[in-house]
């Protein structure tokens, strides 16, 4: 009898333990995702077109240093972007043509297209075709959680980041994100699994009107220790682009 | 020896139940390892002849390299970060192989991987192995079946492709392939970049002897794989770097990237925007000339990945190994030779592996017999206890009576496994005249082919024999000791 008394008084008690708990506080991430805004609207040339040299150092344990020197050309209004090689020799003309949701690689050696992904890598390097477009944080990922930390001398939100698609080319993302500019100095990407694929890390920017852009980037490949590619950006333009340059025709007819 | 013998014998004829039930055990033991290991020798024969016969030959050349390269590249977690290497100084390997008495036949071969497209429509993936029609068949004669079209010819280009792969791209096109139809193929590796080619289906075919693996593989003319593989004649130029590009060369310290900037306008380079607007000229001349690049484009006629060797005789094949290495060696040719084992990537070694695993299960269901065998002895040696007893009373020493205990259990043994053989050998008869289908593809890859027809092999019977022999003798160790531990008299009185 006081066997079934005591577990009685148990059960009770379990019971309004449970009634007690505190249910879990969502964390308010209304100022990450204001900044996860702004780092995408100050990355896109809204009114203006864009166009750039890509300088790229890719350093691999297989192939060792290797130079690529590549035209960048922009028109976020539209989402399209042209990336054009000029070295090394043997990839000169070689191009990636994005229209809207397609991407294109133009292959000059046999004049054909086909279509690739802003999630495959780079012509070998550790950049990702998805790097040379303007950001899309605030759509493509939700915010998990975040920390306040120091990166150097700079104060930083270290935000991570889970992708709502499968659009982007990692599924996490971790961001050191400067507190009061907005800059982001830092990000780890990774794997479903969570392991760390890349790191990237953003030492110079430079201001166009309104908007800011990378113009020195390193990539680190973290999972084959010693592969690395730095690009930096040079001859920066917002004049227009003629409409043309961002057509296949164009790709086919600066190779002739 | 004669008396132990005669004792032992006698001993198993009077305890005629646990020696049919000890028996037993071991007949069936014998019996089941009989057919397991003859079973899966069929079966690492089957997939070592027809790897050798119709896909590696017997060795492979191919350029020095660490890691897991196979036939079908490499095959471990660096295969998306490097480059199948080229074989160096080829012409010179090639002649020196065609000098040694005991190889008949080489073959060069290339790999690539490549996705499959028509039109904006991506069909599928598609392992290639770039070779020369003439050589290919000389050395796997047998091995293709052509559904529809032909090797392209001599100076020709083209794509035989696999009747899965095949397939597979008319699912999603909704028509059948026939010869002349065009494909897209792009290579996407991150050593080379991509490169793109449009290849005329030259034929269909199917492998004879396939597997999941090699169901994924088609048959290209050498141009075209070297092309998606990168193998031009043209190398970049050396790199010239500016200081602050070096600068950032090696390791970063991500802190110190960072602390070095005092402040957040340091962090913004003055960057000069230019902004003169630009002419027609300007947007269709920004290549300036391109024929130094399609001069560095051009196929590089002389690389090749693989060389494959048929030997006269496999015996041969550790001379070759040993022979290759010198010649390497001598002439400075990073270079090596692998087995066809390793040619043959990572199906292959799964039978291997298979076979591990029933050695393992084996190795299990003799520990249990030995526990069951061990408990029915010591039964039998409790219960002749007197007789031992006195048998030590009138003088018999304690060697004596732990070799009549070992020789009972090894007659035992003999006879047992003597019958298992017998047995196991009818019962590997009946399967190899009725021949073992695979159900599946897993099973057709353990059984190395869609049909296995086990034949007794003579390694799994001295093996079986062996284990038979430990296990008796393991088995008759303990009881042993419970007889050596009782006193005689203890021994005789417990008998009344």
């Amino acid at each position: 009898m006081n066997k079934m008394r005591f577990l009685s008084a148990a059960l009770v008690l379990c019971f309004l333990a449970a009634g007690f708990v505190v249910p879990a506080k969502a964390q308010d991430f209304s100022h990450i995702e204001a900044i996860l805004e702004r780092l995408d609207r100050q990355s896109r040339f809204e009114n203006t077109d864009f166009s750039s040299v890509l300088t790229m150092v890719v350093e691999d344990q297989e192939k060792g240093i290797e130079k690529m020197v590549v035209r960048q050309f922009r028109r976020d209004d539209g989402e399209r972007f042209l990336l054009l090689i000029q070295e090394p020799i043997t990839e000169k003309g070689q191009g990636y043509l994005l229209e809207g949701d397609n991407l294109w690689f133009y292959d000059p050696s046999s004049r054909q297209f086909a279509h690739t992904s802003l999630k495959e890598t780079f012509q070998g390097s550790d950049a990702r075709n998805a790097d040379f477009g303007s950001n899309s944080y605030s759509s493509s990922y939700e915010v998990e959680g975040y920390l306040e930390g120091t990166l150097g001398n700079f104060e930083v939100y270290i935000i991570d980041l889970k992708a709502v698609d499968d659009t982007v080319p990692f599924p996490f993302v971790k961001l050191w994100v400067t507190k009061d500019s907005d800059l982001v100095l830092k990000t780890e990407e990774y794997s479903l699994t969570y392991r760390l694929m890349r790191t990237g890390l953003y030492p110079k920017y430079t201001k166009v009107g309104n908007v800011v852009i990378p113009v020195q980037m390193i990539f680190v490949d973290e999972l084959v220790e010693g592969n690395k590619t730095q690009i930096s950006v040079s001859e920066i333009s917002v004049n227009d682009i003629p409409d043309h340059v961002f057509t296949k025709a164009y790709i086919e007819r600066v190779n002739r | 020896m004669r008396i132990i013998l005669t004792i032992a014998w006698r001993n198993l004829r009077e305890h005629k139940v646990k020696t049919l039930i000890i028996g037993l055990i071991m007949m069936i033991g014998i019996m089941v390892l009989v057919v397991g290991n003859s079973f899966m020798d069929s079966a690492a024969a089957g997939i070592e002849r027809y790897y050798i016969q119709n896909y590696t030959g017997h060795l492979m050349i191919t350029g020095e390299s660490k890691g897991y390269l196979t036939l079908f590249g490499f095959q471990d977690m660096t295969a998306m970060e490097r480059a199948v290497p080229r074989i160096p100084d080829y012409a010179e390997v090639v002649e020196y192989a065609r000098t040694l008495p005991y190889v008949e036949m080489v073959n060069p071969q290339l790999s690539a991987n490549a996705m499959v497209s028509r039109g904006d429509e991506m069909l599928g993936i598609t392992q290639l192995f770039g070779i020369v029609p003439d050589d290919y068949h000389a050395m796997f004669a047998d091995n293709v079946e052509l559904l529809a079209g032909d090797f392209w010819g001599p100076g020709e280009q083209g794509i035989l492709l696999n009747k899965v792969v095949a397939e597979m791209i008319e699912k999603q096109i909704g028509f059948t392939l026939r010869p002349g139809d065009k494909l897209l193929f792009t290579s996407a590796s991150t050593i080379t970049g991509m490169r793109i080619r449009e290849v005329e289906i030259a034929g269909i075919f199917q492998f004879k002897q396939s597997n999941i693996q090699l169901d994924m593989v088609s048959l290209m003319d050498v141009s075209n794989v070297r092309a998606l593989a990168g193998m031009v004649v043209g190398h970049a130029a050396p790199v010239d770097l500016s200081p602050e590009e070096q600068s950032f060369l090696g390791a970063i310290d991500e802190e110190s990237l960072f602390d070095s900037f005092g402040s957040l306008d340091a962090l913004f380079a003055p960057v000069e925007v230019e902004g003169e607007s630009i002419g027609d000229d300007y947007w269709f001349s920004l290549l300036g000339e391109t024929e130094s690049r399609d001069l560095s484009n051009v196929e590089d006629t002389g690389a090749w990945q693989y060389l494959l060797i048929r030997l006269t005789d496999e015996s041969y094949l550790k001379q070759a190994q040993v022979d290759f290495a010198k010649f390497f060696a001598e002439h400075n040719i990073p270079a090596q030779t692998r087995d066809w084992m390793q040619a043959a990537g990572s199906i292959a070694q799964l039978s291997n592996g298979v076979k591990g695993i029933f050695n393992g299960v084996v190795f299990l269901i003799a520990v249990v017999a030995v526990i069951i065998i061990m408990n029915t002895l010591v039964i039998s040696v409790t219960e002749r206890m007197g007789e031992i007893g006195t048998m030590r009373a009138i003088g018999a020493q304690k060697g004596f009576v732990r070799r009549m205990v070992v020789w009972e259990t090894l007659i035992l043994s003999g006879i047992a496994g003597t019958i298992g053989v017998v047995l196991g050998s009818l019962v590997l008869f009946i399967l190899n005249r009725i021949g073992l289908e695979a159900g599946n593809m897993f099973v057709e890859i353990i059984y190395g082919g869609p049909v296995l027809r086990p034949e007794l092999s003579v390694s799994s019977v001295i093996l079986s024999f062996v284990v038979i022999l430990v296990v008796g003798i393991v088995s008759s160790i303990y009881p042993t000791a419970i007889v050596m531990k009782t006193s005689p008299l203890k021994a005789m009185e417990s008998s009344r």
